[in-house]
């Protein structure tokens, strides 16, 4: 099969925090631009490692990851990141959370108000530009990050688990709106989740990881017949693909278990 | 026969004193420094007896470079206090506080500045430019405020003396307090040169020192104690001067033990030499002597200096004579 | 109706407070040398408030000037013991034994060494008030939100940018929780500090009047200088707890 455009290549990546704990071993993927992939896995089998060597903020003990991002502009910045927690500055408005990267960069805040103001506009902030973090809800804290990691334009988006700690409901939304945004501005995610749920609803391609030592089990094409989540989400063929990834997943963690078992 | 007339005189004797002791009265004495030859008659008196037989039962507190016993009076938490000169009194009946100096041990006022030899200090007006002044508290709230007004001393001088000689000596053009009777010792000792010192008295501070302050509510309902206690400090006075001291300066040097046999000796020589205790009127009447005028005088003295306005002080207040005068204790000296 | 009550209750109850002691010296005769009555002591801070007014504003500038003090240092340091392990272990024992260490041993002595008073009224109140602001922005430079320290690390962030941008306004609600406590340290050093020098120098504060005024058994004075001493307090208090709210009171939990 003709692999479009490579932009991640990670290479044999291996990751030891100490003499017996392996987060990671022997990590080979190669991600094509604008693919929307999932890491899916229990807790403990090194997806957020992974993302964090993906990202640059820990390097691995062996192995690299090759970053393919072509041309970068002052303005785009190859990698945005959301954490887990919306990570925002707590004494700062919410389009100065936004501006943030762009600060770092060098441009002001003035110069930068035409970008802020497009990010606002697509997730959804109207209105919340002079709001403080402490007076907004769990969701909006969460779209204000993506906002901000969106603003340098990346090639690259990165999600540690970012709705694990909202509802139902909030989640869904969540879930469709950085969809639509993937469509419209093409970059390319890497999605780190526990969820099988959501891994299913949102995935092009889900990597199954399994733990100790961390490792990828499986890799699964989540090829969508339709780009409308909702359909997707209530068709038979949503459910026969969970119960398989399901499936896939628990058989992975049991020979895990019993290896570790036999050790 | 004989044992129980022993017995019998044994008990008795245990019984007087029993009731002697029950009897005394409880009396505490401040004093404004640390113990020094210079406060030798108070603890001539206490240990040689002499207020035990006066029936008084002392206690000496002692002050020091931090320590401020004069609001204990007024308060009444001590019955006694010394003070170094006449001001403290005036201010006292200035601001109102019922106290009143009933005996003044010293004639002559001891406090003087010390200076290091060759340096032109010889002369006491060069004393003024010195560019550092070593005064405790308790000068620089009465007698330094005379030396600005009638002598031209400046507070931008003034550095605090902590009753520690390294600054003086590490400074040769820095000038010090000191009692003419002490500190030149100690100096001589440490430091090892004789320094250059000025008596205040020489130059108009004409104030009785050493003063027996008292509340005026006792003088009212009590004069009996205090004409024991400032008799028998009297009389501990003339021991301390002519008798066998060793047991009051061992006693000193037990509240102070900065202090040695050596200069305790020294101190009260120089006591005897400068007529600190004796001269003048107490010559005539006895140690502790006072008199009026000599206090109207040196109150006119401090009012043309400028630290009183005329009548500020109702003079009459400041001290009272009866109990002083009577050649007490003049038997004692030798 | 209720609403006011709430605010002028601590008012009144001190107000109530001064009635009792006003009443207690009359019905019991207390003599002013003892226990002055608080219409005595107004009365005499008004009469001495032309020789009170010096003192009280040489003791306000030895107060802020060792409080600014206290914050440059203290922030400085705080600043070089994050950035450096080996500089922090280096100096804090020498930092906890200035903390540690009484004002009142060590204030005599530093009196003898530095010549100017005013300077060394300064050293001995700035010992006092540092400890707290270093030790609280050190703590609040090291709570910095790890997840933040990494998203600056992403956006590769100069050392500076960091520091400014994301140590700085993190440690803000420690370093003015230091900032509160080191107000009214640097107060109670700069008076203890003139307590044991005594009058000494040009310039004196408020506590050498109330030395004089306890010496000179003038109690109401000595009352009156306390006032003003304890008023100063209250300001700055105030004034410090007034600039907490300013700047934390939209986003920290602790001015909300």
């Amino acid at each position: 099969m003709k692999v479009d455009r490579e932009i991640i290549l990670i290479h044999e990546v291996s990751h030891q925090f100490s003499e017996s704990i392996i987060a990671l071993q022997n990590i080979f993927l190669s991600i094509a631009q604008g693919e929307f992939v999932v890491f899916l896995g229990p807790s403990g089998c090194g997806k957020s490692t992974l993302l964090r060597i993906i990202a640059g903020l820990d390097q691995p003990t062996s192995g690299f990851v090759e970053h393919h991002c072509g041309q970068v502009s002052t303005e785009s910045f190859p990698i945005g990141f959301v954490f887990q927690d919306p990570t925002l500055m707590p004494w700062a408005t919410v389009s100065q959370n936004i501006h943030l990267p762009l600060k770092l960069a060098g441009t002001s805040i003035s110069d930068s108000q035409g970008l802020i103001q497009q990010q606002i506009a697509s997730l959804g902030l109207q209105g919340f530009e002079h709001a403080y973090p402490r007076q907004l809800s769990g969701g909006m804290k969460m779209r204000v990050s993506i906002a901000r990691s969106l603003i340098t334009t990346p090639q690259v988006l990165l999600m540690d688990e970012p709705f694990a700690a909202l509802d139902e409901i909030t989640r869904m939304r969540l879930n469709d709106d950085l969809l639509s945004l993937c469509r419209k501005q093409s970059f390319t995610t890497l999605f780190v989740t526990h969820s099988v749920f959501e891994a299913v609803s949102m995935a092009q391609k889900i990597v199954i990881m399994s733990p100790r030592p961390g490792r990828i089990v499986d890799v699964i094409d989540n090829t969508k017949p339709t780009d409308d989540p909702e359909q997707w989400r209530v068709s038979t063929e949503f459910a026969k693909r969970c119960a398989y990834v399901s499936h896939q997943l628990r058989l992975h963690s049991l020979q895990a278990t019993s290896e570790a078992l036999i050790q | 026969m004989k044992n129980k007339f022993l017995s019998v005189s044994i008990a008795l004797t245990c019984i007087f004193s029993c009731i002697q002791v029950l009897a005394q009265d409880k009396v505490i004495f401040a004093t404004n420094w640390k113990a020094q030859a210079a406060h030798g008659g108070f603890y001539q008196a206490l240990v040689d007896g002499t207020y035990t037989k006066a029936g008084l039962n002392v206690t000496i507190q002692q002050g020091g470079p931090q320590v401020n016993n004069r609001p204990l009076l007024a308060a009444g938490k001590i019955q006694f206090l010394m003070t170094g000169n006449l001001l403290h009194p005036f201010d006292n009946v200035k601001n109102g506080v019922p106290t009143v100096a009933v005996a003044a041990m010293f004639q002559k006022d001891p406090q003087a500045l010390i200076a290091h030899p060759g340096q032109g200090y010889e002369n006491f007006a060069a004393l003024a430019k010195a560019t550092v002044v070593m005064v405790a508290k308790d000068g620089q709230f009465s007698w330094w405020q005379w030396l600005k007004v009638q002598h031209g001393f400046k507070d931008e001088q003034l550095k605090p003396y902590n009753y520690n000689l390294s600054p003086f000596l590490a400074s040769k053009t820095s000038v010090q307090q000191g009692y003419s009777v002490a500190e030149p010792i100690y100096i001589e000792n440490q430091g090892k040169f004789k320094p250059v010192v000025h008596l205040l008295a020489d130059h108009g501070f004409s104030t009785y020192s050493t003063l027996i302050e008292a509340h005026a509510e006792m003088v009212q309902k009590n004069p009996d104690l205090i004409k024991r206690f400032v008799d028998a400090s009297i009389r501990g006075w003339y021991n301390y001067l002519y008798a066998d001291r060793k047991a009051a300066n061992a006693l000193m040097r037990k509240e102070n033990p900065e202090l040695s046999d050596d200069e305790l000796e020294r101190s009260v020589a120089l006591m005897k030499q400068q007529g600190v205790v004796e001269s003048g009127e107490a010559l005539d009447r006895g140690i502790g002597a006072m008199n009026a005028n000599r206090v109207k005088d040196f109150y006119d003295k401090m009012v043309k200096a400028g630290l009183y306005k005329a009548g500020d002080v109702d003079l009459k207040k400041v001290a009272v004579f009866d109990f002083v005068n009577q050649s007490v204790g003049k038997e004692l000296r030798k | 109706m209720r609403l006011n009550l709430n605010r002028y209750l601590p008012w009144f109850v001190f107000l109530l407070a001064l009635l009792a002691w006003e009443l207690l010296v009359s019905i019991y005769q207390i003599p002013h040398y003892i226990l002055p009555s608080p219409r005595l002591i107004g009365v005499t801070l008004i009469q001495n408030f032309e020789s009170l007014a010096p003192a009280w504003w040489f003791t306000v500038k030895i107060t802020f000037g060792a409080l600014g003090l206290s914050v440059i240092s203290g922030l400085l340091l705080a600043s070089l013991f994050v950035l450096s392990p080996w500089i922090e272990r280096s100096f804090l024992p020498f930092a906890i034994i200035l903390q540690v260490t009484p004002i009142v041993a060590i204030a005599p002595l530093i009196l003898i060494y530095i010549d100017n008073t005013t300077g060394a009224l300064l050293l001995c109140a700035w010992i006092v008030a540092f400890f707290p602001i270093m030790s609280n922005t050190v703590i609040g430079l090291r709570a910095t939100d790890k997840n933040l320290r990494d998203l600056f690390r992403l956006y590769k962030a100069s050392r500076w940018q960091t520091l400014r941008l994301l140590l700085m306004p993190s440690a803000s609600p420690y370093f003015l929780a230091g900032l509160k406590i080191a107000g009214g340290l640097s107060l109670i050093g700069a008076v203890v500090a003139e307590f044991t020098a005594g009058a000494a120098g040009r310039e004196t504060g408020l506590a050498s009047r109330i030395l004089e005024a306890s010496f000179r058994t003038e109690t109401p004075k000595m009352f009156a200088a306390l006032v003003l001493v304890s008023l100063t307090g209250v300001a700055i208090f105030s004034l410090l707890n007034q600039l907490s709210v300013f700047f934390l009171e939209h986003w920290h939990d602790s001015e909300i």
